[in-house]
């Protein structure tokens, strides 16, 4: 059919020559939604007699003849060929061009054609990202970016996530370097909606023209820029609702009472509860069901403007999200975020161009603890007895209290059981007010042609207020609160960056060069107030002023100052011939205030080069291949320290204050030496792309990151070793190494009015420490309940933040096989029902040394998958994201204590098979069961005390991330109505989880931790669920409206 | 494109200031030497005090029963379930004698015109404090390096001889009592309370001197012998303006609750009676802000608030022995031990999960109840766990006296001796009844265990009696558990009270050098005997 339309073509074609003459044709260019594109380019092929088309998308052109054929073309349009004929009016719809490998892709200080890029980077266009209909972008990048771990920190609104992209590198945490418009920034104060593209620079070249600071990844961020054309209006929103996606089975109050009475008895005590307590209980609280709050609602409206003419373009924005928690109670869990976005380019003179980008945010945020054993509700909730009554009228304050304490006192319970919602009432009064202003503005001049000058100065300012008030309360003997008190506290901070390169680009013949040579200059301000009073206070109002009475104690600091600069070089040539073959060198030397004057210089390099195959003609005879390249870089960066002034010697006045004053002394032993953490990386990849509807591309990395910035441990004669406070000297120490592959394949054809696309893809990590400074770092002990072993570390061979402690070997069933465990262990003293812990080393002694890899936090596997689909009015799009092989610690109850709840998994406890009421019978034979007999946790076996393998699970998980179904009106029903678009949607997010983890949620962002004092604490952990706010499933209809 | 300038890059922080510029006013030297009283407060839970009072025979070693057993080990000189239990001791008070170290290095760059009189008393202190460290150390560690500089990079010395130790504390006290403030009790100073004076330094020596000579079996060091240190003791006696207060049980806050029944005869923290104390406070809660005694926190009964006594971790439980040694009349022992069954009060150790419950324990120290919480309130306490803040009385007077009367006793003259007993005792019982019309040295010991029940000084009492000889320990450090069979805890291998001397006889009651210090001084330093 078509070989006889293109002779069909032809034969006319050859007819209408000699009838050729000049004369003025006219047309109108729309795009796909029928709306016409303004400044649109119409040439007549082969001359260059060219008009622009107006406002309307009109035109008017002479042409030399029947014959002639009009090219019709415009950025990010597929460019469209129209043979004149004998045809004087024109109508043109051009599609928007998404034809993969002619796409353009940023890079450090640029853009450039995504098939000549010869590093791993991966883009994440606007469409993708809104899909999810979620308010963080990183939530929106999940399952869309191969070698990016993203997990979010907790599930509560507005929390933050984890990101480490291709293996966690460093002792001291991932958080990549976070670029918008080329100011560095953070996620947060973006709102997906305002994005064009997300763009990874993955491998050590891409990254390296950011090079110090630039170790763990870098996010480029591009924001929505104005087009050329009709004014456009469009409107995007959704309301939708949210519910937990699961709940812990924990135990009801009959089986809490059994199990409470059968620890008891196991300790040779009287149990807690008689049968008639157990008859007469009407209590039998589901704590999940309390704090659920059902149905939660979140909104979003998105309100945008775009528009231009061949002079200037604008693109502004207003937006809005509100959020609330699926756990809440009194509105103390929720995310509210205002914003506006004015991006504006003018072209001034045909040589000059200037620009700017301007993004202000508000955020409003309360949230429920979700961090370690102290300060974490959900914990509170999964362990809290059934047996307290969430409200009792005959407690003075309204809040049940544990019903078998014994009261005393102020009606104080006696047990330390608390109440998770009067703990909540009480607590997680914290309220955090962002405003963020992030802009940049920019001049690009071009003096000759292939020159471009550009400076670009852009600026954060941060402003944050946080106040809070505690009332008094008692709970329990240790938790209460004597004394009122509000906190205010004020945070400002200034940044700007400035940019300036020249880039020249050359073609001689079929050779192409680009030279760029740059600076940059980045400097901060910073400003803090905190203060606190405690005292009696007229009223609840969380401001410093009302204290009442003479009874004012008060804690004021404050600070102010510069923070911290830096001075950057860099340049990088790029070379091609003929597209085919591809090579890239860049330099960056990078100077950084965080290091001593010696040694604050540093020089990052890289090469890459790439050799496209179907340019070859024995490729490009091949029908079913389109594009192949191979691409090889190599590249390094570095990791600044996380804090300033590590290399310098210091005093400070910080906890030194005895009874006559403040005090002062040395608070650092200096290291003028210290240097960035180093990172290398050796990419080799290939991009192709197959049938002309098959895209596969495949990586293969080895990343190589040392010289972590870690405290030596000095002798503590030394004297600069204390043991609460940071004296110790930082030095560069340790090695990681991190090998994976990724695999990334799109399919996307059209079969006439149906559209498809799928992706998928798929990393595959393997993060292995080489060499350790002590041969270990140590994690934190007291992490999963008061008084807790260390059980994540750092050690050579291990992968990063591994969990160490015991193999166990099931369950001893009976008298004998504890006699026999016994027998063999020097000091065991196990009974029937104790865990047999494996004496790895063999030598007759359980101890420290038998303590190995009972788990891995890093998941061998991470994956996404997406598929899109279109039929005329009809769109659906669903994405996927999970992982494979990584283990969950998982610990909701204080083993210490005797009354905290357990999961229900504690029903396949071993127990005596026929005890009489006092339990003493010595007849427990086995019942194959997998969990320990239940005590008091104090016995000599050390069931739970011993961090054992009982603790890990699988956390592998596949997600349904979203699944959308919408319909535009304007396609079908409504042709007429005067508007581009009216697609009406409905969406679930996470409808689907499938996994074995029986815990909260599998994908737990848990494990490092800020300390009292506020330090980041264990920044290598990651997998720990000590109770963790779990992701929602969220039902949203939403409407897309384009006048 | 601008050049800019590197330099532009030094930056420094605004909260701190950089060593080599900071010494440079009195000011600064005032600053200088709170940091180094500071560290007094950095026991944090663990102090030599509780330790002493759990090694001595007056307490068991109690906790939780789910703890792991760290104190009834110690209670026997066993090593702790984790080696490096007492890094914390080893650290902190290394970091402590390196701020008097830095102190004593840099107070010559300052500029002291006109205030010479203050430098001396500042050298002063900082000396004083620089051996209390020192003797900290040496009681639990034995013959540690003294460290009479701040150590150079990569430096690591060896241990002291027990003369170059002590010779360096004694020197130490002697410039304090040289130079040091001696302005008698009536006119001290609010703000000048908690200083060590030259009566805090005369005291200390004393008691440095009998614990050394006791220890090593010496008779004299650095010229420092009995007539010497009898000549300090009675000039704080004469000179000082300390004296001993009315009622023993007004000394401590919940011992004046339960014995005298109202918190107006309490007789504060700065009484005449105490020669030197460390000023604990409330700005310890809620954090490691160091100002509140943790280790106070330590000791109440388990998980328990009965008015007046407050909750606490159980820790030192008294031991029978030590209850029924009191004779009757001796107002000394109620205000010293609750005993839950001779007050009339229950306890559920098992519900509270209190380890080798015995009946008994502490006052002194202990933290007052919810119920008498509102003066802390007034402190500003939050949380229970950091909010102990009664200031620790390290010498009291009655100390002096009875150091003087032993070294009266050793010099001759056994009447002055029995006088400043009886002193000691006419308080005690309110009355002359009780006063002894003869005195020996066992009677002047057995005078120091009743009297000090509680405040640390009982096991390193015992270390110094032995005379060098500490096969004497096990006779003092041995006991059966009268009461065997009660409900302790079955957390460590021992189920009852019962406690062998040898296990200290051939420690010579030394603790363990933490292994994890002694590895990273490279063998440098040996562990001591018996942990090997």
């Amino acid at each position: 059919m078509k070989k006889l339309l293109a002779l069909f073509a032809t034969s006319m074609l050859m007819c209408v020559t000699a009838l050729s003459q000049e004369r003025t044709v006219t047309g109108t260019v729309k795009d796909a939604s029928g709306t016409g594109l303004p400044g649109v380019n119409v040439i007549v092929k082969g001359s260059s007699n060219g008009v622009i088309t107006d406002l309307d998308g009109k035109f008017s052109i002479k042409v030399p003849g029947d014959n002639a054929v009009l090219q019709v073309s415009f950025i990010g349009y597929k460019t469209e060929e129209v043979s004149v004929g004998q045809q004087n009016s024109f109508a043109v719809t051009l599609n928007e061009d998404v034809k993969q490998m002619d796409e353009v892709v940023v890079v450090g200080y640029g853009v450039q054609k995504k098939k000549l890029v010869t590093g791993a980077t991966v883009q994440v266009k606007s469409e993708d990202l809104t899909k999810n209909n979620v308010t963080r972008i990183e939530s929106a990048l999940q399952g869309l970016t191969p070698g990016m771990s993203i997990v979010k920190q907790s599930g509560q609104p507005g929390s933050n996530y984890n990101i480490t992209i291709r293996g966690l590198g460093s002792v001291n945490g991932s958080e990549p370097l976070v670029l918008i418009d080329g100011v560095p920034g953070s996620m947060s104060s973006v709102n997906p909606s305002d994005i064009e593209t997300v763009d990874v620079l993955k491998d050590a070249a891409s990254a390296a023209i950011y090079g110090s600071r630039a170790g763990n990844g870098v996010i480029l961020i591009t924001t929505k820029k104005g087009k050329t054309g009709k004014m456009q209006i469009s409107y995007d929103g959704y309301y939708g609702i949210s519910n937990p996606w699961k709940k812990v089975d924990v135990l009801n109050a009959s089986q809490y009472m059994g199990i409470m009475n059968e620890q008891q008895r196991n300790d040779g005590r009287t149990p807690y509860f008689s049968a008639e307590d157990s008859i007469s209980n009407s209590v039998n609280t589901d704590w999940q069901d309390v704090v659920t709050n059902k149905n939660a609602p979140q909104q979003s409206h998105y309100l945008a403007i775009t528009g231009g003419n061949e002079y200037s373009t604008f693109s502004i924005s207003l937006s809005q999200n509100k959020e609330e928690g699926i756990f809440d109670f009194e509105g103390k869990s929720k995310f509210e975020r205002l914003g506006f976005r004015i991006n504006s380019d003018h072209k001034v003179k045909s040589y000059l161009q200037i620009g700017e980008n301007l993004t202000y945010t508000h955020r409003d945020s309360r949230a429920l603890g979700t961090g370690n054993q102290y300060n974490n509700f959900m914990r509170q909730v999964l362990s809290a007895s059934p047996l307290i009554k969430p409200y009792d009228e005959t407690v003075y304050d309204g809040f049940g209290r544990s019903k078998n304490n014994k009261v005393k006192g102020l009606g104080v319970p006696y047990d330390g059981q608390i109440n998770p919602i009067a703990d909540m009432h009480y607590n997680y009064n914290g309220h955090t007010k962002n405003d963020d202003i992030v802009g940049n503005i920019y001049a690009e001049l071009e003096p000759v042609k292939g020159l471009k000058l550009r400076s670009d100065f852009g600026g954060t300012l941060t402003y944050s207020y946080y106040s809070e008030f505690n009332d008094t309360f008692h709970l329990t003997p240790y938790t209460y609160n004597t004394l009122q008190n509000v906190k205010q506290n004020v945070y400002r901070n200034f940044g700007y960056n400035f940019d300036n390169t020249a880039t020249y680009t050359k073609d001689i013949g079929n050779h192409n060069f680009l030279v760029m040579i740059g600076m940059n200059n980045q400097d901060n301000w910073f400003f803090n107030i905190i203060g606190e009073r405690k005292g009696y206070l007229t009223s609840s109002a969380p401001i410093l002023n009302n204290v009442s009475s003479n009874l004012k104690l008060d804690t004021a600091n404050g600070n102010f100052g510069k923070g911290d600069a830096r001075i950057s070089y860099f340049g990088r040539i790029a070379y091609n011939y003929n597209e085919m073959i591809l090579f890239s060198a860049s330099l960056r030397r990078d100077a950084s205030s965080r290091f001593g004057a010696n040694n604050r210089v540093g020089y990052f390099r890289a090469f890459s080069g790439g050799f496209v195959l179907t340019k070859l003609d024995m490729f490009s005879t091949l029908e079913w291949l389109n594009f192949l390249k191979i691409r090889a870089s190599w590249g390094e960066n570095g990791v600044e320290p996380n804090r300033p002034y590590m290399f310098l010697a210091t005093v400070n006045a910080a906890n030194k204050t005895y009874a006559f004053g403040s005090g002062i002394s040395p608070n650092i032993v200096p290291n003028p030496a210290l240097r960035w953490e180093a990172s290398q990386q050796l990419d080799i990849g290939f991009e192709s792309r197959f049938l002309n509807c098959l895209s596969f591309s495949f990586d293969y990395y080895v990343k190589t990151s040392k010289d972590w910035i870690i405290p030596v441990t000095v002798p503590g004669i030394s004297g600069i070793a204390g043991i609460n406070e940071r004296v110790n000297p930082y030095k560069n120490a340790g090695k990681v190494t991190n090998t994976g592959v990724e695999f990334d394949v799109t399919y996307a054809k059209n079969f006439g009015d149906f559209a498809l696309e799928l992706k998928g893809n798929l990393s595959y990590n393997e993060n292995k420490v080489n060499e350790v400074p002590d041969s270990i770092i140590h994690g934190s002990s007291s992490v999963l309940y008061n008084g807790s072993e260390e059980f994540c570390r750092v050690q050579e061979g291990m992968p990063m933040g591994f969990f160490w402690g015991y193999k166990t070997d099931g369950i001893l069933q009976s008298k004998q096989e504890a006699d026999e465990y016994n027998s063999k262990l020097k000091r065991q003293q196990a009974v029937p029902g104790d865990v047999r812990f494996v004496d790895t080393n063999g030598d007759g002694i359980l101890d420290q040394k038998d303590k190995v890899m009972i788990g891995d936090p890093h998941p061998d596997i991470i994956f996404g998958f997406g598929a899109t689909a279109s039929y005329k009015a009809w769109d659906f799009s669903m994405n996927i994201s999970g992982q494979l092989g990584n283990q969950i610690v998982q610990c909701y109850r204080m083993q210490e204590t005797a009354y905290g709840n357990y999961t229900t998994e504690i029903l396949d406890r071993w127990r005596w098979t026929d005890a009489n009421a006092n339990g003493i019978v010595d007849a427990g034979e086995s019942n194959n069961s997998s969990r320990p007999r239940v005590t008091n946790g104090k016995e000599t076996n050390k069931n739970w005390r011993n961090i054992s393998d009982l603790y890990v699970y699988d956390g592998d998980f596949l997600r349904v991330k979203s699944i959308n179904l919408g319909h535009d009106l304007k396609k079908s029903l409504l042709k007429n109505i005067p508007v581009g678009q009216l697609r009406l949607y409905v969406s679930a997010t996470n409808i689907l989880t499938i996994t074995k983890y029986n815990g909260i949620d599998p994908e737990v962002g848990y494990g490092s931790y800020y300390d009292n004092a506020g330090n980041l604490t264990d920044a290598f952990a990651s997998g720990i669920d000590m109770g963790f706010y779990p992701s929602a499933i969220t039902y949203l209809v939403g409407v897309n409206v384009k006048f | 494109m601008g050049a800019c300038k590197e330099d532009t890059l030094d930056r420094y922080p605004t909260d701190a200031s950089v060593i080599e510029s900071y010494y440079k006013t009195p000011n600064d030297a005032t600053m200088a030497v709170n940091a180094a009283y500071n560290m007094l407060l950095r026991d944090d839970w663990w102090s030599l005090y509780i330790y002493s009072e759990i090694l001595s025979d007056n307490c068991a070693g109690g906790a939780g029963s789910g703890d792991g057993g760290g104190f009834q080990r110690l209670d026997r000189l066993l090593q702790w379930p984790e080696a490096d239990a007492f890094q914390i001791h080893w650290r902190t008070y290394y970091g402590a004698i390196y701020r008097t170290n830095i102190y004593l290095e840099s107070e010559g760059l300052i500029n002291w015109t006109g205030k010479e009189s203050l430098r001396n008393q500042y050298k002063a202190e900082i000396r004083f404090l620089r051996a209390y460290y020192h003797f900290y150390l040496a009681r639990m560690f034995g013959n540690i390096p003294a460290l009479d500089h701040s150590l150079l990079p990569g430096e690591i010395p060896s241990r002291s001889t027990p003369e170059a130790l002590y010779g360096l504390i004694i020197d130490d006290l002697k410039y304090c009592i040289e130079n040091g403030l001696s302005t008698p009790y009536s006119q001290m100073t609010e703000a000048n309370w908690g200083r060590a004076t030259k009566w805090a330094a005369e005291a200390m020596l004393a008691r440095v001197f009998l614990y050394y000579t006791g220890y090593y079996n010496k008779t004299e060091i650095n010229g420092i012998n009995n007539n010497v240190v009898q000549t300090y003791l009675d000039d704080v006696i004469a000179n000082s303006g300390h004296g001993l207060v009315d009622h023993y049980a007004s000394l401590w806050r919940v011992p004046t609750y339960s014995e005298l029944k109202s918190i107006d005869l309490y007789a504060g923290e700065k009484n005449k009676e105490v020669v030197w104390s460390i000023r604990y406070n409330i700005t310890g809660a809620g954090g490691n802000l160091y100002g509140a005694s943790w280790w106070q926190r330590m000791i109440g009964p388990r998980n328990t608030n009965v008015d007046p006594y407050g909750n606490g971790w159980g820790a030192a439980p008294v031991l029978p022995t030590t209850w029924n040694m009191y004779e009757n009349g001796d107002t000394r022992k109620t205000a010293t031990i609750l005993s839950w069954a001779d007050e009339g009060l229950t306890y559920d150790f098992t519900g509270a999960q209190q380890a080798q419950y015995t009946g008994y324990n502490l006052k002194k120290y202990d933290i007052a109840s919810i119920e008498k919480r509102p003066e802390d309130v007034v402190m500003g306490g939050t949380d229970w766990q950091t909010e102990a803040f009664e200031d620790y009385i390290v010498i009291r007077y009655s100390d002096v006296l009875l150091m003087a009367a032993e070294l009266h006793l050793l010099n001759g003259d056994a009447a002055t001796a029995l006088n400043y007993v009886n002193q000691v005792r006419t308080r005690a019982f309110g009355n002359t009844e009780h006063n002894l019309s003869s005195i020996t040295l066992d009677a002047i010991y057995n005078e120091r265990r009743l009297e000090f029940v509680g405040e640390g000084i009982r096991y390193y009492d015992i270390l110094r009696y032995c005379k060098g000889d500490f096969s004497k320990l096990v006779n003092y450090l041995t006991y059966v558990d009268q009461n065997d069979g009660g409900d302790f805890s079955k957390s460590i291998d021992t189920e009852s009270l019962d406690v062998d001397g040898n296990s200290f006889a051939e420690k010579k009651g030394l603790f363990q050098i933490p292994q994890a210090e002694i590895n990273l001084m490279k063998g440098k330093i040996q562990q001591n005997e018996g942990y090997n």
